[in-house]
């Protein structure tokens, strides 16, 4: 490790069982994150400044002035610009050593799977339930363990699927509900919602702690909850159950 | 006696609250509580939380207890509340990003 990455990591560094060998690992990690709205933002941001040194950004928006309340890698200047691009110029001046892959268009299966390719982690800061199940689709395919955000007024989720382990993303999702055409939520749960996530792709490729799994890492910011609820995987599952993979359905 | 019951997600768009005390009847369960909320809100509220009168993917708590915990529930779903107990209704994952 370089003498100036030792400086700027020497805080983290010196955690005990964390260590030099744990920041090397995230130096040589790639994390995929999807979604760079208010959770991918902040879990971009504290991936980069923990010392992720291979990202890829995927969102296909432009920034709006309703963005700003809780997107922390924009501001007013940037109204009207990509996000993942825009977000890739803002990490690239926090370390200029981060490679950065952008993706600005709508992805799909197969796009994932080209993506998540030579990942090491997979973060889920998407909005749509279909997004997110083809995420999920691809993740259990490969065997990528991934983290998935959910944040909404005051409360928020972080669920890490480890595929053949734990119930997926398609055990659990309400894929009939009516998703509102705009989310109510404050800038504070996108945030400790992206920063779980982070949190969970730096446990994950350093192997430091434990990593909570197959479970709803529930907050509720606005009672002062947290509670950690176990999902159960479903046999009938068309993705993880007995139903089988619905690979080459596309 | 009352209880405070809290929403969450999509059930917060179904009652248009997050919490709110509720006067409930001795001898009350969860069960018939659903019962009460759905005569309020509707019977989304219910479909949400206990598809098929089954508890399923941590939808409700009560003092941030999972229901589903038949060590601290064993009558789960027909479980007694009690006054000043806190009963979460938590839904399906939801939200965006």
């Amino acid at each position: 490790m370089k003498p100036q990455d030792l400086e700027r990591w020497n805080r983290q560094v010196v955690i005990p069982q964390f260590g030099v060998r744990s920041q090397e690992k995230l130096a040589t990690s790639k994390v995929a994150v999807f979604g760079v709205g208010g959770v991918g933002c902040a879990t971009a941001l504290y991936l980069a400044v923990a010392g992720v040194r291979n990202l890829v950004l995927v969102d296909k928006d432009i920034i709006a002035l309703g963005n700003l309340n809780r997107q922390i890698l924009f501001q007013l200047s940037d109204l009207d610009q990509a996000k993942a691009s825009t977000a890739a110029q803002r990490l690239a001046a926090i370390d200029p050593a981060i490679k950065i892959e952008v993706i600005e268009k709508h992805v799909g299966l197969l796009d994932i799977e080209d993506i998540v390719a030579d990942c090491s982690f997979v973060v889920d800061a998407f909005d749509r339930i279909e997004d997110r199940l083809n995420i999920n689709q691809v993740c259990f395919d490969k065997k990528l363990v991934s983290a998935h955000g959910f944040a909404q007024e005051f409360a928020g989720e972080v669920v890490v699927i480890d595929p053949g382990k734990t119930a997926c993303l398609n055990c659990v999702l309400e894929k009939d509900a009516q998703e509102p055409a705009v989310t109510p939520i404050m800038g504070v749960t996108a945030g400790i919602v992206g920063i779980g996530l982070a949190n969970a792709a730096i446990k994950y490729v350093t192997g430091f702690g434990f990593l909570q799994t197959g479970c709803r890492m529930f907050w509720d910011l606005g009672f002062e909850q947290y509670l950690s609820l176990p999902l159960q995987r479903r046999n009938d599952c068309i993705v993880c159950g007995n139903a089988g993979s619905r690979k080459g359905e596309r | 006696m009352k209880i405070m019951v809290r929403y969450y997600g999509y059930l917060t768009r179904e009652t248009n609250k997050h919490y709110e005390e509720i006067n409930v009847d001795d001898g009350t369960t969860i069960r018939t509580l659903f019962d009460k909320l759905v005569i309020q809100y509707g019977t989304r509220i219910r479909e949400l939380c206990v598809p098929k009168g089954e508890l399923r993917q941590s939808s409700v708590t009560v003092n941030r207890q999972d229901l589903r915990d038949s060590r601290l529930f064993p009558e789960g779903i027909d479980t007694v509340v009690q006054e000043g107990e806190i009963v979460a209704l938590i839904g399906p994952l939801s939200g965006a990003a």
